[in-house]
């Protein structure tokens, strides 16, 4: 039997769990009416194990979602993904949310994604997935976020979540919107199942999380 | 073979995690304070409270189960609170326990955090006498419970605003004594005398409790009177919550009439309480249970102990957090 991958999706907070066998996805929570907006990740679990027919020892490796995103929502999968490759002794990979989201929207093409998600205000992160990877990632206030974008409008397609009141010098056919702020189950799996292969195994990932210093002033 | 519960608890800022059998003996219980995290910002911050959490829960098991020499096969059952506390450190607790019950495929109840601060007096050795009064007083909680037996809870009465130990800590501001307010204010208050009167706010019907009036009076007490001395107002204000709390608590036992009565939480720690209750406890000839001050403080050996009621009860498993959760709820 193929290895059996967990998947966790948490930072739009929205949380999304999924199942691999293999390369081939054979759960997907967000498909199913009764667990979407749930927040309880042992019920998403729970059910995937259930309606697969599989246990939770068939599981081989954990894939989560390790943001940016709502810091509340990516620790709540994390710390379950942390736990599992704890008492499980299986390997957990961190996927960042902008290789996640850059890859669902860009779909293999060659058009760069600007990837965007609102941190503590007035501050954003910002990232540019193109080629495949994710080669610029900041943590940025709203104003280099908003150049940034102006830059990058025509040359870009655009991802995230991001609203800026008062934008000057843009009217609205011309500011750009996302074109979607979570990747598909198939897409995580199939990132994940490249990191897997590159990235060295550990038990215990981190969230991605702002200086919180800029916050608690 | 299974003899223990593990207890998590990561509900405000501490992350502890502990191995307690059914008669509350404590295997190995670890504690790892976020004391330093917060102390630049002069009050708990929910982010950093959780982020620690989340950094320091598992190393903190892997000690508690180490040090025990436990593994999976130990465990009957995890007990992780659910509530109340912070959102953010609740789920992280909880998120960790329902993989680890997962996995090791184990019972996992949620508990109810102020359950474990009234069974945290049989920790070690089983002190309390049924039925008995319990006031939990601490940094978080103000209440007053009667308990029939170990598993009937009633709810007196909680306060409307602060709980004691703000109140303390923010005197102990107004009088520009430092953190942590409770120990400060104790070591004035013991060389000062109480000749100031402030308000002992409901001090005449009920159980509930109100301490915000106590400590505006004192601030203001402090901004009109520059001459003011420390430890007459230290004093004073200590003099005025003991009276508050001991006026309820001599209520409670003329109408419940308990066989003993229990004093936990941090603030039980100031000697100008103990002593107080030992004088109610001399008069009224109810025995007081004063436990040990390592567990009046937030700790996950309460939260075990208290899990093995839960199983005891066949309670249901509810792991969704509940910041608010009450005494009386589940
Ligand atoms: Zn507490």
């Amino acid at each position: 039997m193929a290895m059996m991958s967990l998947l966790l999706q948490n930072s739009a907070g929205q949380m999304a769990v999924g199942l691999g066998e293999g390369d081939q996805l054979i759960f997907d929570s967000s498909r199913d009416a009764d667990l979407v907006g749930l927040r309880n990740v042992q019920a998403h679990v729970q059910a995937g194990l259930d309606q697969s027919g599989k246990a939770m020892s068939d599981v081989g490796r954990v894939f989560v979602d390790i943001g940016p995103g709502g810091l509340g929502a990516t620790r709540t999968t994390v710390a379950f993904a942390n736990a599992l490759g704890f008492a499980a002794s299986i390997p957990v990979i961190g996927l960042h949310a902008f290789e996640l989201i850059g890859r669902h929207v860009s779909a293999g093409g060659e058009r760069p994604v600007v990837c965007i998600r609102p941190a503590a205000r007035p501050n954003y992160y910002i990232g540019k997935f193109e080629a495949g990877v994710l080669s610029y990632f900041q943590f940025k206030d709203v104003e280099a976020v908003k150049e940034f974008v102006r830059a990058h409008r025509h040359i870009a397609d655009f991802a995230g979540k991001f609203a800026f009141p008062n934008v000057e010098n843009a009217p609205d056919e011309t500011w750009p919107v996302s074109q979607g702020n979570s990747a598909s189950m198939e897409c995580f799996l199939a990132l994940g199942l490249e990191k897997y292969q590159t990235s060295p195994r550990s038990t215990r990932v981190f969230p991605i999380s702002e200086d919180l210093s800029v916050t608690a002033q | 073979m299974d003899n223990f519960v593990l207890g998590i608890e990561t509900s405000c800022d501490d992350t502890s995690v502990a191995l307690v059998d059914q008669n509350g003996q404590i295997a190995a219980i670890e504690t790892v304070s976020q004391y330093e995290v917060h102390s630049e910002f002069g009050g708990v911050y929910p982010e950093l409270a959780s982020r620690a959490h989340l950094e320091a829960i598992l190393p903190t098991i892997e000690t508690v189960m180490a040090q025990a020499g436990a593994g999976r096969l130990d465990l009957r059952a995890i007990g992780v609170t659910r509530g109340p506390g912070l959102m953010g450190s609740l789920l992280v607790g909880l998120s960790t326990a329902q993989a680890l019950s997962m996995a090791w495929n184990l019972p996992c109840y949620g508990i109810n955090h102020l359950r474990g601060h009234i069974r945290s007096v049989d920790l070690e050795e089983k002190r309390l006498t049924y039925p008995a009064l319990v006031m939990l007083v601490s940094g978080g909680h103000t209440l007053l419970a009667y308990l029939e037996d170990q598993h009937s809870y009633e709810l007196l009465g909680t306060t409307r605003d602060d709980s004691v130990g703000e109140c303390y800590d923010k005197v102990a501001r107004t009088l520009g004594l430092g953190m942590p307010g409770g120990p400060a204010i104790d070591r004035m208050a013991a060389s000062g005398t109480a000749r100031i009167k402030f308000p002992r706010p409901m001090i005449h019907s009920g159980y509930e409790f109100s301490f915000s009036g106590l400590k505006s009076s004192v601030a203001r007490y402090v901004e009109t009177h520059p001459e003011f001395v420390i430890d007459d107002v230290a004093a004073s204000f200590v003099d005025a919550c003991l009276d508050v709390l001991g006026a309820k608590l001599r209520r409670a036992i003329a109408q419940k009439g308990p066989a003993s009565l229990a004093v936990v939480g941090g603030v039980a720690a100031s000697r100008q309480l103990r002593a107080h209750m030992q004088q109610i406890s001399a008069e009224t000839g109810v025995s007081l249970c004063l436990p040990p001050q390592k567990w009046a403080t937030d700790n996950a050996a309460m939260i075990a102990l208290a899990t093995w009621d839960y199983i005891a009860q066949n309670a249901p498993q509810e792991l969704d957090p509940k910041p608010n959760l009450r005494l009386f709820d589940a």
